[in-house]
């Protein structure tokens, strides 16, 4: 039996990213004074370190290894199409993705010579609120009861518009997922 | 003949595996990439499914 459904959504992707240790510089802040700028690939942090006076123009830090997380809620709409043989049934689908950032966190120690402090930066510079993406999934599903299934849902999902919005550089974020649910009828 | 709409929902819990592609000229930009490692990405939700039969 074949059957064609659509299917809104609603889920809480959480990405968290090492970034290695490297030399951060000072530069003039979008606030207008001088801090280091710490580059990601979701856009610019700016570190005021605790330890020294207001950095000049050009001065260096080193930072050590960093943790990178960014946490999105997307709300996909995507067309599917049941294909049903006895209790199991295979729905493969595509759709299109809205994702609205709802928070980034940057952890990371900073150190001179003498000094280091632990740093965490929750606001990039650059980054967007809002991106788009495109996902497809191909759901097998087996039915426990008239009520009841479990599912597993192999997905994709690529980003067709960028989680930066400054013009030096454009980031596309893409994953691949494996999820296990329960359906419920309503 | 009218068609019928069955409506489901279906909490899950996902692992996924994250990457990026980076546009720039930067070569700033570009190191930064080369330095990164993607951690195990977890997502959770609910999913509302309307049957169309």
């Amino acid at each position: 039996m074949k059957r064609g459904c659509s299917s809104p959504e609603l889920f809480i992707p959480i990405q968290p990213l090492t970034l290695h240790l490297r030399k951060i510089y000072a530069v003039q802040s979008p606030s207008g004074d001088y801090a280091y700028k710490y580059i990601t690939s979701a856009g610019y942090g700016y570190i005021r370190p605790g330890f020294t006076v207001a950095p000049a123009l050009g001065d260096s830090l080193l930072t050590a290894e960093a943790e990178h997380t960014l946490r999105h809620i997307t709300v996909p709409l995507v067309i599917k199409y049941k294909i049903k043989r006895g209790k199991f049934s295979i729905m493969p689908g595509a759709g299109i993705a809205a994702n609205f950032l709802t928070g980034t966190k940057v952890e990371t120690e900073i150190k001179n010579t003498s000094d280091k402090e632990t740093v965490t930066i929750t606001k990039l510079t650059g980054a967007k609120n809002f991106n788009w993406s495109l996902t497809t999934d191909a759901e097998m599903q087996y039915q426990l009861n008239n009520k009841m299934s479990v599912n597993l849902r192999p997905a994709f999902r690529y980003a067709i518009s960028s989680i930066t919005r400054n013009d030096d550089f454009q980031t596309f974020p893409y994953a691949f997922g494996v999820g296990l649910g329960m359906t419920f009828k309503f | 003949m009218g068609s019928k709409v069955s409506w489901t929902y279906t909490p899950f819990v996902s692992y996924e595996w994250a990457q990026y592609r980076i546009d720039s000229d930067l070569p700033a930009v570009n190191s930064i990439k080369q330095g990164n490692e993607h951690e195990p990405s977890f997502s959770t939700g609910v999913l509302l499914t309307g049957q169309f039969t």
